[in-house]
This record gives structure tokens, sequence and C-alpha cells, in this order.
């Protein structure tokens, strides 16, 4: 199975945070409102189409919306083999992180 | 127009995100800006938010097609890019003068549009562009809209979504337990705020059950009342303020730069019961979301049709004799708001056929074009320095097209800097300039901005390539078609053989003419106000020691039912606010008056009896108003409670002259009377609109000049009609307090609170800085003339600074065989300064009439002798003669250095 990067397991969480309503703009917007950081619309198109390539979510073109100008939105949902890919990162980050996270805690307040 | 993101930015997302997938991502693109603005983003920032995610997207997608790109790749090479900024390194001064003058004449060329397309945007809301406001236009009587007409169509137009009324107006808000401070307000239906569509930063907007009468009164705060007056409180929410004495629950905050539709920071529910008549009820005004699909036109169609059916219902209403050629206008929110034309401002007609926008556009392109002929000049001048090197390029077999291509990249690079510091300076004077426009305007709509946007920056792009090309396009056609391999051969001249033409000379000679018939014209203004500033100072008066402040009860006008009763009212509150104000122990005096010396006055023909008749201006005044300014009654009387004893309604007191008493001041004595004793004479004013004379009155005393309006030279002639309490309607006060009057101000607030709660007081700070209207249009006219002056003087100087910097490279040579041989640095200075001293001298020459014209135009007075002329023209010549100096300097300090050696070396 091919890893995720950083970016990628964020925006796949968002796709899941998001279930039936998550496109361009809503992703977007939960990662940004997440997160507290701003992310560029080019970015997210970006890793979503290399994982809707590797077969990780599959899209579907939804219904014209107001205020699109007339143009539909792209909806997203994460598939099985996505959701074992996330699920096997976030397994891998939780097992090195384990028994640490307290010190990197301590030691990032150390820092500020 | 068009909705944000706009039509020039919407279409540059659609040429750069391309592929299958851009539908989807240009819906994204779209209403993530529409979401950004509904949470309060400014549109300046949604814009720029927008552009960064169509270029991110576009290069995501990695099907982007620039067509800059291979433009790029055919034409110039980043070779030259790189030579062109080496280039501009290696002739500072030449490189600083081009750029000034590009950076000016760029910004300028552009301003017009910048600034019409400002006063025309649409408001930064969802479908803003949607929004239409509906007035009456033509017609005598200045007929308004009102709840009749806005039930009308509320009923009748289907290509409206919605349509919202508003009232504009100024109340007191009090928080609980302090003191009440008027406030901008509007009073709206709760659908403007859905038409809108701008989210409350806290609480909620006004809701349709807040119109109903019996609904509990309710309020919503603009951001910046919320900070100044309840210190950002979010707790706001709930409490109680009183508004015009009346308490309403807040409700609501909106988010910050909100200001609907001006400036005003307080919302509360509009209730006014339906009118049965046209013409019926308080003025509003009316406006509207279009329909989805449906245009202005066609609106416009159904407006005018849905008229008729209303002239047909009321014929005597909107018949031809009372509103002839009546019609109902579909405007955009900032024509209406402005009273500007039905097509904004860049319908305001110019002269003749030509509208204001083209006008200004041509002038402005004009000046853009003279710094382009500049720059072209001295690129001119640098290019001929570089003979050897273009020379060995084309041996070495580089085409034309390179070779032009080359000097075209330099005048690039040197357009695109100047655009940055064009647009940089544009940006950081924007808001500047808007304060400079607020006075004279009364208020630009909330939405209105004069930074740099997107559009601004591709206008600036497209005005930087167009100089390139005319500033470069001659001088790089001209030296490369010269005999370039000619310039190898032993003794072959400088400068390719190219004289200066005399098109150039001319140029910097309409040039400098422009630049002094405009000195002549900033004089005339200038000493003009400056004549009119010093005239209207009042010598004997303290104003300093006055706090002038207006008086007002608010509301809309009333109609005739409860006009009486408003005035018994009003009669009764200014009453008992001007005895408590005399009771203070601080007061030394008040004042009360339709306007104070220096403000505006208005003007009207008066008629002496047997005698001449002439224009004067008039004031209506309470008794006690000259005492109020120690101005002594130096013959007769001054008014008293005889004057006052007939009751009558005051906007026609003077009209039909029921008060029959007049006081003049010493100034009319002397200009109509010729300085005869006026008491007991009788004067008239004379109507040219039914050319019936007015009644006669007469003049029981005369008093010394106050100095009535700033504007007018001092002596004006006036005429004061007494005036009781009530009858002055807003009434103006200028209370003598002695030195800092300001601090006065909530003690008098205190006062009107106690005499009336809703009564605004409104202080204009100290008599002594108080300007009438019109003042700030003179400055603004000033300052912008100043700025054109500066324009024209920079572009003068940089001309004549080509001119010399060309004369010196093409003589470089002779300069240095005549030194050789000898000559005095003197015969060199004077070989090479001598074009620019005559080219400066035959464009002041030239210049002089045109100013002196301007200049006995503005000064129609005797003190505006030729002497007077000379003496202050002065100093602008001799500042256009130090730029042509400066202009020079550099130059020729160059042609003394030339080395003889090298000099003569080249030529052998």
């Amino acid at each position: 199975m091919d890893s995720l990067g950083s970016f990628e397991q964020l925006v796949l969480f968002a796709v899941l945070q998001l279930s039936d309503d998550a496109y361009g703009v809503t992703i977007r917007e939960t990662l940004e409102a997440r997160t507290g950081r701003a992310f560029s619309s080019g970015a997210i198109y970006t890793a979503l189409a290399r994982l809707e390539e590797r077969g990780l979510v599959r899209s579907r073109v939804g219904e014209p919306t107001p205020g699109r100008a007339g143009r539909p939105p792209k909806y997203y949902r994460v598939q099985p083999e996505g959701a074992r890919a996330l699920l096997a990162a976030y397994e891998d980050l939780q097992s090195v992180a384990g028994g640490v996270v307290s010190e990197l805690t301590a030691l990032a307040e150390a820092g500020s | 127009m068009s909705a944000p993101p706009g039509r020039l930015l919407r279409r540059l997302a659609s040429l750069l995100v391309r592929g299958p997938d851009a539908p989807y991502v240009l819906g994204d693109l779209e209403e993530g800006m529409r979401r950004d603005l509904a949470r309060g983003m400014s549109v300046r920032r949604a814009r720029i938010r927008y552009l960064v995610n169509v270029l991110a997207s576009a290069v995501s997608l990695a099907r982007v097609r620039l067509p800059v790109r291979r433009l790029l790749l055919a034409g110039p090479s980043w070779i030259d890019v790189k030579l062109g900024w080496r280039m501009l390194r290696k002739n500072p001064v030449l490189t600083g003068v081009a750029l000034m003058s590009l950076a000016i004449g760029i910004p300028v060329g552009m301003a017009p549009v910048h600034v019409m397309d400002a006063f025309d945007a649409p408001p930064p809301v969802e479908d803003g562009d949607r929004l239409m406001g509906l007035r009456y236009r033509g017609g005598r009587g200045g007929l308004a809209t009102t709840s009749y007409e806005l039930d009308a169509w509320r009923n009748g137009l289907g290509s409206f979504e919605t349509l919202s009324a508003m009232r504009r107006v100024e109340y007191n808000l009090e928080a609980e337990g302090g003191v009440g401070a008027p406030v901008a307000a509007a009073e709206v239906t709760a659908s403007a705020f859905a038409a809108l569509s701008t989210r409350p930063r806290l609480g909620r907007p006004i809701q349709a059950a807040d119109e109903r009468a019996g609904a509990p009164p309710v309020a919503v705060l603009g951001y910046d009342v919320w900070r100044s007056r309840f210190q950002a409180d979010p707790g706001v929410i709930g409490s109680t303020v009183r508004v015009s004495g009346i308490p309403h629950t807040v409700v609501g905050v909106m988010p910050e730069g909100f200001r609907f539709p001006v400036w005003e920071g307080l919302w509360i529910p509009l209730r006014d019961e339906l009118a049965s008549e046209p013409g019926q009820g308080v003025p509003l005004q009316v406006f509207g979301s279009l329909a989805e699909g449906v245009s202005a036109a066609t609106a416009q169609a159904e407006v005018t049709a849905a008229l008729s059916g209303m002239s047909d219902h009321h014929p005597g209403f909107y018949s031809p004799e009372s509103y002839n050629r009546v019609r109902v206008e579909v405007v955009s929110l900032s024509a209406m708001w402005l009273g500007l034309p039905k097509g904004g401002m860049r319908a305001v007609p110019g002269i003749g056929p030509f509208s204001a926008l083209f006008l200004f556009q041509a002038v402005a392109l004009v000046l853009l074009v003279v710094a382009c002929v500049n720059v072209g000049l001295l690129i001119f001048a640098r290019t001929a320095t570089r003979s050897a090197e273009l020379s060995v390029r084309t041996a070495l077999g580089a085409s034309r097209l390179r070779l032009v291509a080359q000097v075209a990249t330099e005048a690039l690079v040197l357009a695109l800097i100047a655009t940055g510091a064009g647009l940089m300076a544009v940006e950081l004077l924007s808001d500047r300039i808007l304060g400079a426009l607020t006075p004279s305007w009364g208020g630009l709509p909330w939405w209105m901005d004069l930074g740099v946007d997107p559009t601004t920056v591709g206008r600036a792009l497209a005005l930087a390539g167009f100089s390139a090309v005319a500033a470069a396009g001659f001088p790089a056609l001209r030296v490369t078609g010269a005999d370039l391999r000619g310039n190898l051969r032993p003794g072959a001249a400088d400068g390719f053989g190219i004289r200066v033409g005399r098109l150039w000379g001319a140029l910097i000679v309409a040039d400098v003419a422009l630049a002094v018939a405009a000195v002549g014209l900033t004089i005339g203004i200038g000493t003009r106000m400056a004549e009119v500033a010093s005239a209207g100072e009042m010598d004997d008066i303290p104003a300093e020691e006055y706090l002038a402040v207006r008086l007002e009860l608010p509301g809309a006008a009333p109609d005739s039912a409860t006009a009486l009763e408003r005035r018994a009212r009003l009669a009764d509150v200014q009453h008992r606010l001007l005895r408590r104000l005399r009771a203070e122990p601080r007061v030394r005096g008040v004042a009360a008056a339709e306007r104070l010396p220096r403000m505006d006055h208005e003007g009207r023909r008066v008629e002496v009896e047997e005698g001449p008749d002439s224009v004067v201006e008039f004031v209506q005044v309470h008794p006690g108003f000259f005492d109020a300014f120690d101005r002594p009654i130096l013959a007769g009387r001054g008014f008293d409670t005889r004057d006052l004893a007939q009751e009558t309604a005051a906007p026609d007191a003077i009209h039909r002259g029921v008060r029959s008493s007049v006081i003049v001041n010493a100034s009319f004595a002397r200009e109509l009377l010729g300085g005869r004793n006026p008491v007991g004479r009788r004067i008239r004013y004379v109507f040219s609109l039914d050319g019936e004379p007015g009644p006669w009155m007469e003049i029981v005393g005369v008093v010394g000049d106050l100095g009535t309006d700033l504007m007018r030279q001092d002596g004006s002639a006036n005429v004061y009609h007494a005036a009781a309490p009530g009858e002055i309607d807003p009434l103006w006060l200028a209370v003598h307090v002695g030195p800092n009057p300001a601090s006065f101000t909530p003690q008098l607030r205190d006062l009107a609170a106690r005499v009336d709660p809703e009564l605004l007081v409104v202080p204009a700070g100290r008599l002594s800085d108080v300007y009438p209207e019109g003042w700030y249009l003179m400055t603004g006219l000033l300052v912008a003339w100043m700025l054109f002056v500066g324009v024209l003087l920079a572009l003068a100087a940089s001309g004549v600074y080509a001119i010399m910097a060309f004369a010196v490279a093409q003589r470089t040579r002779e300069i240095g065989i005549r030194t050789a041989l000898g000559a005095r640095r003197g015969d060199i200075v004077a070989t090479i300064g001598r074009r620019a001293a005559f080219q400066l001298g035959l464009g002041a020459v030239l210049g002089m009439p045109v100013a002196g014209w301007i200049y006995f135009q503005l000064r129609d007075d005797p003190a505006a002798t030729l002497e007077a002329f000379a003496v202050a023209m002065l100093p602008g010549l001799a500042l256009i003669a130090l730029v042509g100096l400066l202009a020079c300097t550099v130059p020729l300090r160059r042609a003394l250095r030339i080395a003889p050696d090298e000099a003569i070396r080249g030529a052998v």
C-alpha cells in the first residue's frame, strides 16, 4: 500500500468529516476551521486529483447551486482503499508517538 | 458592472484555469469568494484571495495555457531583461528621471477610469450588481418616492425579487445612564438587510416582525458605534439603548466597514403608515434586488409601464401641468445616493457631446503620451551612446528584430518598475484622497474604494506595455534602422547621425508653456482664496471663543397636518434651551440664526424704494444675535419683541414679508445707498421666478459688518430678518464661552437632554473652524490643480533633461575635440545650454499670455494690475527656471567631464 503524505491525510480526514458534502470549498473551509491555517485551493485540487488517481477517493458531479455562476460542484467520497490507507497512516503515527506525547508537549512548551 | 469577483477577474480565471476539472474548480472559486464576502471580508481582500486561488489552481491543475508565456518565449529573452536592468542601474540619474515620468504618467493615465469605476461599483455583497434603486426624475417640484410608491411597486413589479426602502436620519443614541449624542442612522425595511446579505458580526439583523406596529423597538449598531460608544462589549446584545429618547433593544452589531448606505452607524426598523395617495408621507429611498435573469433595461421598461398605470389612477398628481415629463429611473445604488445621472459617473456630462470621463481621460492620456515622449527621448539618448555595442552585435549576426526587442525590453523593465511605484503610491494615498473627497460630497457610499485591486493592476500593466511601446518604439526602430555597420568604420559620427527633430523641441516648448499657464491659474485661484480667507477672518470677533452648534429635531419634514404641532414643540424646546444656556455662568452670549457668519448664505436681488437694486445675502436671526457678537447697532435699533409680534410660519416669513422690519449692515448702506442713512427706507425682494416683487419691508437698524460668507469678498451687503424660537429648523448657535469652547459640548448636550432627549446637538467646532461647503470644493480643486501643475513641471523638467542628455551624447566627440583644442568651459556650457535656454524661454513667452488671461479672468478687481500679476508670477517662473536648470546640470557636468583623449581616440 502506498503511503500518504501529511497533507493528503488532512484532506482525506476532511472529506470523511464532510460525508456527502465534500467538495472544493467545503474541504478548504473545514481544513481552515480545524487547523487555523490558510490553505490554497490549488494544493487541495492537486491532492484530490492524486488521491482519485490512486483510487483512494471517488468523485461525482453534483447539481449546479446558486452562487457558483451556474457551475456544478464535484463531490468526493473516501473509498475503502482510502480508508485503509488513512487508518494505516493514523495507526503508524499513534504507534510511533506512543509514550512520548507528554514529553513532546513539555518540550514544545519549554521552547515557547 | 458585475458581481464580485467582477467580469474581468472571472474572465481571467476562465483563461487560466483549464482542463476537464475547470468548471468545478471555477465554481468552487466563485462560491469561495461569496462565502468570504458573507463573512464580512472586504471586497478587495476577497478579490485578492480569489486571484491567488485562481493562480494556485491553474498551476496545480497543470494545464495552464499562458499566452504571455508563448509571447515571452518568442520575443525578448531573459538575457534582455537582465541587460535592461543592468543598463538602468548604469545610468541612475537618467533612469530616475524616466521612472519619475512614467510613475507619474501611468497612474495619471488610468486615474479617470479608476475613480469613476470606484464611484460606479456595486455594493460588495452577494449579487450586489442586481441591487438597483428606483427614483423619480424630471418634473417640477422634485417628486419624492414614499410608502405609496413602495407599496405600488412591491405589488406591481415582477422584475424585482425584493423591494426595500430606507430613510437616512440623525438620532441621539444614548447608552443606559449616559448622555445622548447624535449618530447617523437609517430607518430600513427588514428586506433591505436580506437584500444586502451581510451577516451581522453579533446577533441578528432587522427582521420582518420588527417592522410591525406594536413590535418592541429594536436597533442594530454599526461596528464603529459599537466600539466607540459601547467599548466593543459583546454583551451589548439584548441591552437597552435610547434612540431619540425611546428605549430600543440592541439585537445586532454589523461587521467592520458596513455603513449602509453611506456612513450610517445605527439601523432601526422603518415603520411607515401606508400612504393612500402619491406625494403623501415622508420621502423614502426605494431600492431592491432584480429577479434572477432580469436586466436593468427590462426592469426599466416594466417600471415605465407601471408609471403610466399610476398616472391613470391619479391623473391630477401626475398630470403634465404638475409634473411634466416625470419618469421613474432604475439606477445603481451609488447613482441614487450621490444623485448621479442614470449611467452613473461615466454618464456625467462634460462639454458638448463629450462626457466628463472622456474629457478627463483624454487629458490624462495626453499627459501619459507627454511622459512617454520624454522617456523616448531619454532612451534615444542612451541608445545613441551604445552605437558601438549595437554595431558589433549586428556584425555578429543579430537581426534588427533582436535589437528592437532588446531596446523595447529595457523600456518595459522601466515601465514595470514605474508601474509598481505608481501603484504603491495610489494604494498609500487612496484613503487620504477619499477622506479629502468626503466633506465636499457629504459622504460617499461605504463600499467605495480607490485602492489597488486586480483590475487596477491589469490596467496599469496594459498602460505599462503601451508606454514601453510608445517610448521605445520610435527610438528602437530609428536607431536600429541606421547604418550600424557604418559605425564600425573609422571616423564615423556619433549618434547614428540622428538629430533631435523639431517635433521633440516643440513638445518641450509646449510642455513648459503649459506649466507656465498652469502656474498662472494656480496663483490666480490661490491668491483669491487667501484674500477671501483673510477677509472672512472677522478681525474684531474672537471667533475661536465661540462654539458653533447645530440644533435639530430629528425626523422627516412634517406634512401640513403635523407642521403646527411640531413647530409649537420646536418653539418650546428652543426657547427653554436658549434660556438655560444664557443662564450658564460660563456662557457670555448666545447667537441663534439660520446660518452663522462664515457659512454659505442665501442670496437674492433686493430693490431699494426709489433707489438701485443689487444682490444681497439674507439670513434670519433671533433677537440678541448682534449682542452675542458685541456688534453695536450703528443707527436705528436692534430687533426686539415688536418685530416678532406677528405670528408667522418660518419658511414664508421672508417671502411674504410678514415681518415688515429688517436690519441691514454697513456695507449695504455704503453699496446701495452711497453711505446715506438707510433707517426708515423701504426695500423689497425681486423674485425672478414669477416676476412679482415681494412686499415692502422697512429698515429699522444698521449694524456693523459681520462677514457672512467666507467665500465672498468682505463687505457684502446683508439683510437680517427677525425670527422667533421655533421658526428656524435647524437652528445654528454660536455660544460664546471663552477659550477652548469645545470643552463646553458635554455640558450643552446635558442641558439639551434635560430639555428634550430627542433634540440633536451637533457641534461643528469653534466658529473660527467653520467653513462653508464650497470651501472644501475650492480647496480640493486647488490641491488638484497644484498636483496637475506639479505633473506638468516634472514632465517639462524631464523633457528638458532628455533634450540636454541627447545633445551631449550626440556631441561627445565634438566636445572632446573642442576641449583638446583649448575651448573654455564657459564656451562648452554655452553651446550645450543654448538649446535648453531657448526652449525654456520660448515656452515661458508662449505660456505667459495664457497665464495672464487666466489670472485676470479670476481676479476681477482693481487690485489685479499688470504689476501685481508680474509679482505674483515671479515665484512660479523662478520655479520653472530652477527646474530647467536642475534638468541641465547633470548633462552639462557630463559634457565637461569628457576626456579629450578618449573622445578623439573614439574618432580615429
